[in-house]
C-alpha cells in the first residue's frame, strides 16, 4: 500500500534477449529509489515500459493505484529527465517549462508564472528568454528539471540525467537534485551505472543485472551488506581475492588463496568448506599493519608494485601473489616505497565470502565491472 | 534560397577569416574572383543583354517600354503569369503533402525502406523528358491507368482525360519536382532528437500535438528549402508543360514560342524578365512569411 509506482513481474524481450525478466519494484509516496547497474543491465528498458514507449512482454504497471500497462504516454502523468536534457530546441526556456502546462490547457498568464516559478526553483531565474543553445550543459539539465516539476507529475524519472555533464557539474546537479526531491517531496525512479550517484542521492538501491534485480534497499545496506557477488564486486570498487573456503564456523568462513589466509563474514552466498570461493573486501578496511592484528582482523602478505599520487592521498597497487593485486589508499602519513614487502590487516566486517559456481560465473563479474 | 547564402557567406565567411589572420583578407578576395568572374560573365551579363533587349524598340534606336506595358495591359499574359504561378504553388504544395507523411514513415526503418528511399530517387534519375513522354503514354485514354480505372471503377462515365489538362500537369511536375523536397524534408525530420518528441509525449501531448508542436516545427527549415527548390523548378518547367500542355502554355513555353518561333526577341526578353522578378517576388514573400513558422502555434 501507498506505493506510488509499481512495476509487477515486467517482463521485455528483444528477440532472444530478455531485457527485463520479471522485474517486480516498488515506490512509495515521496521516495526516490535508483535503477543501478552497467549498461545493458535492462535498467534504461525498464524506464521505457513506464513511460510508455516501450509495451512490457508480460506484467504490470501501476502508477497511483492506475493500471497503466495499457494507456499511451502522453495520459500516464508522468515527468522525465533525460540524459541529452531533449529540450525543445525552437521554444524559450520559458516556453519548454510552460509546455506541460500549456498542453494541459494552463491559460498563459498562470502558466507564464509557474514557469517562472520553477526555474526560480532550480535557480534559473532571468533566463526565462532564452533559447536552449544559448545556455550551458548544467543549465539546460536544470531547464529539463524545471520542465519536469513544473506540473507536478506523479512519479519523475531521471534518466541518467548527469551524463552529459563534466565531474564538477555533475556533483553541484546531484546536490540540486537532491534539495529539489527535499523541498518539493517528488516521488522518483533514478536511472543510473554511477554508484556514488546512486549511494548519495538514492533512498533505496535496486541493482540490475542481465535484466534481473539483484538486491534492492537502502544504500547503506547495499554496500554493507551486498547479497550477491555481483553487487559486492559492483559497489564500492573491492578488493578481491579468490580461494578455496578451508572454514566455516556460525559467523565467519575463511577462504585459502596462495597460502594466504582471509577471515569474512558469510551471508546466503556461503561457501562450504572445500568449495571455491571468492571474498570482496572493501578498501577501507585494509590498513597497513603496525604491531599485532586483533582477533576480527587477518593478516595478509604483500609487496607494493606501483603508487600513484592523487594529491590528499596516495594510492598503492599491492601484489598479494603473482595474478592477485589490491588497491590501498593511504593518508600522506604512511608513506611506502615500491618493492616494499607489508603485512596488510583486512577488518572481517569488511570482508564478504561467495561460492564460486563455474569459472565462468567469474568471468561476467570481471565483465561488468570493466563496463561500469 | 539565394538571400540565405549570402547571409551565411557575409557571416560566416571571409569575415571571420580575416579576422583571424591579418594578411587574409587579399586571399579572401582572391579565392572569390573565380565565382565573382563566372557570375558576371553566365549570369549578370546575359541578363543585363536580355534587359538591354526588352527595353529596346524593333527599329534598334532608343527606350521603350512598350514590351512591358503591352504584357501588363493584356489579360491573357496575365492569365499566364497566373498558370504558371498556380502550376508552381500547387506543385509544391502537393509536394509538401507528400514529403512530410512519406519522411515520418521512412525514419522508422519501415521494412523495405531502403527501395522506397531510392524510388523517391528515380525521378532524378530518368530525364524530364522521357519522363514526361512516359507519363503521357501511361495516362493516356487508352493508356494503362485509365484501363485499370475502367475495371476498378465500372460506374466512370469513360476514360480519364489527364493529358494536356492542368492536373496532368501538377501529376507530371510532382513527379518530376518533389524528390527535391521530399529529400531534404526527409533529412530534416530525421535529424530530430527522438528523445525531443518524447519529452512532448510524457509532457503530456497527444500524438497530434507532439506533431503539430515539436516535429513539424523542427522539420520546417528542411521543408522549406526544399520546397524553394520545387517551386523554382516546377515555375521554371519547360520541356514537360512544352510536349504535354496542350493548349496550356506556362511562361518559359511562351517564351520560347515568341523568342524562337516568331523571332519577337524584344516581347520574348520582356516576358523573360517578368519571369524573374515575378519568381524572386515569390521567393522573397515565401522565405519572409515562413521564416518563423509555427512559433505561434508552437506548444
Amino acid at each position: 500500500m501507498g506505493a506510488m509506482i509499481e512495476l509487477v513481474d515486467v517482463v521485455k524481450r528483444y528477440g532472444d534477449v530478455v531485457a527485463c525478466n520479471r522485474l517486480n519494484l516498488a515506490v512509495d509516496q515521496g521516495e526516490l529509489v535508483t535503477l543501478l547497474g552497467a549498461s545493458g543491465c535492462g535498467k534504461t528498458t525498464a524506464l521505457r515500459c513506464i513511460t510508455g514507449s516501450l509495451r512490457p512482454d508480460g506484467g504490470r504497471i501501476i502508477i497511483d493505484g492506475r493500471d497503466v500497462t495499457d494507456v499511451p504516454t502522453h495520459k500516464r502523468n508522468i515527468g522525465v529527465v533525460f540524459q541529452n536534457f531533449a529540450l525543445f530546441p525552437h521554444l524559450t526556456v520559458v516556453d519548454n517549462v510552460g509546455y506541460p502546462l500549456r498542453v494541459r490547457g494552463v491559460r498563459s498568464a498562470e502558466r507564464r508564472e509557474r514557469a517562472i516559478e520553477a526555474l526560480r526553483l532550480v535557480r534559473l531565474d532571468g533566463l526565462g528568454g532564452r533559447f536552449p543553445r544559448e545556455l550551458s550543459g548544467g543549465q539546460q539539465q536544470r531547464v529539463g528539471l524545471a520542465r519536469a516539476i513544473v506540473y507536478e507529475p506523479t512519479v519523475i524519472l531521471f534518466d541518467e540525467p548527469l551524463s552529459n555533464l563534466d565531474a564538477k557539474l555533475r556533483l553541484e546537479m546531484r546536490e540540486e537534485i537532491a534539495s529539489l526531491k527535499d523541498r518539493l517531496g517528488f516521488t522518483s525512479i533514478y536511472v543510473t551505472h554511477d554508484q556514488e550517484e546512486a549511494l548519495s542521492l538514492s533512498d533505496r538501491i535496486a541493482v540490475m543485472k542481465d535484466g534481473v534485480v539483484h538486491q534492492v534497499g537502502r544504500p547503506t545496506e547495499i554496500y554493507g551488506a551486498p547479497k550477491t557477488a555481483f553487487v559486492a564486486e559492483f559497489l564500492g570498487n573491492p578488493n578481491r581475492l579468490t580461494g578455496v573456503c578451508v572454514e566455516r564456523t556460525e559467523d565467519q568462513v575463511v577462504v585459502e588463496a596462495d597460502g594466504q589466509r582471509i577471515a569474512a563474514i558469510a551471508e546466503s552466498d556461503t561457501p562450504k568448506v572445500g568449495e571455491r570461493a571468492v571474498v570482496y573486501v572493501r578498501p577501507e578496511s585494509v590498513r597497513i599493519r603496525n604491531g599485532t592484528a586483533s582477533a576480527d582482523e587477518s593478516t595478509l602478505r604483500a609487496t607494493v608494485v606501483r603508487s600513484a599520487f592523487l594529491g590528499d592521498s596516495t594510492e598503492y597497487i599491492l601484489s598479494l601473489s603473482d595474478s592477485v593485486s589490491w588497491h590501498l589508499r593511504l593518508e600522506h602519513t604512511t608513506r611506502l616505497t615500491v618493492g616494499e614487502a607489508v603485512d596488510l590487516s583486512a577488518l572481517r566486517a569488511g570482508c564478504r565470502a561467495f561460492a564460486l559456481g563455474e569459472s565462468a560465473d567469474d568471468g561476467t563479474h570481471r565483465g561488468a565491472s570493466a563496463e561500469a | 534560397m539565394a538571400v540565405q547564402f549570402l547571409r551565411r557567406l557575409r557571416s560566416g565567411g571571409p569575415g571571420t577569416s580575416s579576422a583571424r589572420h591579418p594578411g587574409g583578407r587579399a586571399v579572401t578576395a582572391a579565392l572569390l574572383v573565380p565565382a565573382i568572374a563566372f557570375l558576371a560573365l553566365f549570369f549578370f551579363y546575359p541578363i543585363l543583354i536580355t534587359f538591354g533587349t526588352s527595353i529596346t524598340p524593333a527599329n534598334g534606336t532608343g527606350v521603350t517600354l512598350e514590351e512591358y506595358l503591352t504584357i501588363l495591359s493584356s489579360p491573357k499574359d496575365w492569365g499566364v503569369i497566373a498558370l504558371t504561378l498556380g502550376l508552381a504553388v500547387g506543385t509544391t504544395v502537393i509536394s509538401v503533402l507528400l514529403a512530410v507523411p512519406l519522411a515520418l514513415i521512412l525514419r522508422r526503418r519501415i521494412r523495405g525502406h531502403r527501395a522506397l528511399r531510392l524510388l523517391v530517387l528515380a525521378p532524378l534519375m530518368i530525364l524530364a523528358l522521357v519522363s514526361a513522354l512516359g507519363l503521357l503514354i501511361l495516362w493516356d485514354r487508352n493508356g494503362w491507368l485509365n484501363l485499370l480505372f475502367s475495371r476498378l471503377l465500372p460506374f466512370s462515365d469513360g476514360p480519364l482525360q489527364i493529358d494536356y489538362t492542368i492536373p496532368g500537369l501538377l501529376i507530371f511536375y510532382t513527379w518530376l519536382y518533389s524528390p527535391f523536397t521530399i529529400l531534404t524534408t526527409l533529412s530534416a525530420v530525421e535529424g530530430i532528437d527522438p528523445n525531443v518528441e518524447e519529452a512532448a509525449r510524457v509532457s503530456g501531448a497527444a500524438p497530434w500535438r507532439v506533431f503539430r508542436s515539436v516535429t513539424l516545427p523542427l522539420a520546417w527549415p528542411g521543408i522549406r528549402a526544399g520546397s524553394v527548390l520545387t517551386f523554382l523548378l516546377a515555375f521554371g518547367a519547360f520541356s514537360v508543360p512544352l510536349i504535354a500542355g496542350g493548349n496550356h502554355r506556362p511562361l518559359p513555353v511562351l517564351i520560347y514560342t515568341e523568342a524562337a518561333v516568331f523571332q519577337n526577341f524584344e516581347r520574348g526578353s520582356a516576358l523573360a524578365m517578368v519571369m524573374a522578378v515575378v519568381a524572386l517576388a515569390a521567393i522573397a514573400l515565401y522565405t519572409r512569411f515562413s521564416s518563423k513558422p509555427v512559433r505561434g502555434s508552437a506548444g
